[in-house]
This record gives C-alpha cells, sequence and structure tokens, in this order.
C-alpha cells in the first residue's frame, strides 16, 4: 500500500467505523467485513489495525463495548461495539471537516487543472 | 498453525501495554473462533496472516492512536526477535550502500549491498554467518580478503583458511601460508 494511501486512510477508516456502528451495533470482524464491501473493495482494513482503532474510540467513549449472543453463534457469546451518544456527535463533526477538506482540495485540483 | 500457537505469538511479537495485550487477546480467540464456526477449515493464517506480521499491524496502529510515548524503538524490537532489515535510501552501482537484513527466528536473510551485514551477506564489504565480498568477514567467509571460521580467498585469515595467502589454525595456500598447520598447494 502506498504511504499516501496510508495516511489518507487513517482518519477516514474512524469515520467508517462510527459510521457503520450508528447504523447497528457490530463486531469486529463484521466490521472488517462491511468496509471492504460497502467501500466496493477501495477501503480495506486488517483486524490488527481496527483493533486498536476500537480500543482508542472506546476508551475515548466514543463507542462501548458488550459481550452478546446473536442467532449464528450458538449460545457462544460475542463482543459487540454501539456508538455513544458522544460517538455520534463525533461522527457529524468529523464528517463535516471531511467534506470541507474535500471540498477545498477538489476546488484546487480542479482550478490547477483549468489552468493547465 | 493452532490457535494457542498464533495467539502466543501475536502476543509474544507485540510491543504495547500489558492491558492492551489482554484485549487483543480476547478479540483474537473470538474472532479465531469465529472462523471455525464458520468453516471447519478456517486456516488461521490465510485468514489473519503471519503473526508477526499482525502483531506489527497492531503496534504500529496502536503508538498512532494512542500517541508515541513508550514506544519501543527499532533496536530493542530487533533483539527481541533477532529480526530486523534496513536498507540505505541511497544505491552505488545498481545496489544499496547499507543493507542489514537477518531473519532471527523466522529464518535466514539475504543482505546485499555495498556494506551488507546478514545471515547471508554478500557485497563489497559484507559481514554475516555466510559472507562473500572484496573484503568479507563471517562464519563462512568468502572473499577478496576473507576472515572467519572458515575462510576462502586471496587473503584468507580464520581457523581454516584456504587462499593465495592464508593464515590460520589450518592455513592451505598457494603461495604462502602461515599458522598451526601449514601446506602449500
Amino acid at each position: 500500500m502506498r504511504n499516501t494511501t496510508k495516511q489518507f486512510k487513517k482518519g477516514v477508516l474512524e469515520l467508517a467505523i462510527l459510521k457503520l456502528l450508528i447504523e447497528s451495533d457490530q463486531y469486529g470482524y463484521a466490521i472488517v467485513k462491511m468496509i471492504h464491501e460497502r467501500s466496493m473493495g477501495k477501503l480495506t482494513i486488517k483486524e490488527g489495525t481496527l483493533y486498536p482503532i476500537l480500543y482508542r474510540l472506546e476508551d475515548n467513549n466514543l463507542i462501548e463495548s458488550y459481550w452478546s449472543e446473536s442467532s449464528d453463534t450458538r449460545g457462544k457469546q460475542r463482543k459487540y461495539y454501539r456508538i455513544t451518544k458522544q460517538g455520534r456527535q463525533k461522527f457529524k463533526d468529523m464528517y463535516q471537516d471531511f467534506l470541507q477538506v474535500f471540498d477545498g482540495i477538489r476546488l484546487i485540483v480542479k482550478e490547477a487543472n483549468e489552468n493547465e | 498453525m493452532n490457535k494457542k500457537t498464533y495467539i502466543d505469538e501475536v502476543l509474544k511479537e507485540v510491543s504495547i501495554p500489558k492491558e492492551m495485550k489482554k484485549r487483543v487477546k480476547e478479540d483474537l480467540i473470538q474472532r479465531i473462533d469465529q472462523g471455525f464456526e464458520e468453516d471447519p477449515f478456517f486456516n488461521i493464517l490465510d485468514a489473519l496472516g503471519h503473526p508477526k506480521e499482525f502483531a506489527d499491524d497492531i503496534t504500529d496502529t496502536y503508538y498512532q492512536e494512542y500517541g508515541q510515548e513508550g514506544k519501543p524503538n527499532i533496536v530493542s524490537s530487533a533483539i527481541k526477535s533477532g529480526a530486523y532489515e534496513y536498507k540505505s535510501k541511497k544505491n552505488l552501482f545498481g545496489l544499496p550502500l547499507i543493507h542489514i537484513n537477518t531473519g532471527g527466528k523466522y529464518g535466514i536473510k539475504h543482505a546485499k549491498g555495498i556494506f551488507a551485514i546478514g545471515d547471508l551477506a554478500s557485497g563489497v564489504v559484507s559481514l554475516g554467518g555466510i559472507s562473500l565480498g572484496l573484503f568479507s568477514f563471517g562464519g563462512i567467509s568468502l572473499g577478496g580478503i576473507a576472515i572467519g571460521g572458515v575462510a576462502i580467498g586471496g587473503l584468507a585469515i580464520g581457523g581454516l583458511t584456504l587462499g593465495l595467502y592464508a593464515i590460520g589454525g589450518a592455513a592451505f595456500a598457494v603461495f604462502e601460508a602461515f599458522g598451526g598447520f601449514t601446506k602449500i598447494l
């Protein structure tokens, strides 16, 4: 993976994780799969990368974890993550920032292309 | 590789605080169990990658997320596993100026550079278990000037040596030999 891709992904992954958890509670591996599927393969995340992000979000009270059975776990408990009220607010703020930065870059690139 | 071995390897390699290791362990147990629930032939290495790579991902992301304080330096990590690679950006004659490559417990690695240090090393100046170079130092050493346990070269210095000129415990030379046992070939 290119270094620039790594840098771009850093903040964007947090945004993607918070968005998925706004939609529904999820467990770790489901988040990995959903990021890949929902981005049509354009974004991927390894579990080794995901876990520390989840831990930090949890430590910052943006998400919280709980253990629960699901229909496909045959009685086994699975750790789920859900978003908190602060997490929802954080997502709104981050998304606004993201759009602003994205728009800014788009305008710079557009202007540069027109001048070429 | 089974679940326990994989998790043990990851936890051994990962350089993060203890309480974080507990969280990683908990999540890995769940992930691997889930893999086997979905597929009895679940392959841990295929799904999660090599434990060292997994551990490195965790370590890198942890320090990105939580800040750099307490981050282990590269030297202590290398000492822990014995695996280390450094390749200088500067090249000379198509070779990196410096290449250090040791596999440690992950196997034998080859360093190739103007200055090469590795399990196997080849370069102008090389140092390694087995080394080949103009100036070569190693367990088994081949080169213009070779110094090693077993040294073969123009000038060979070591335990068992073979060269145009040889100095050693047992020295075999074309021109001059010095040492405990010497023989001119």
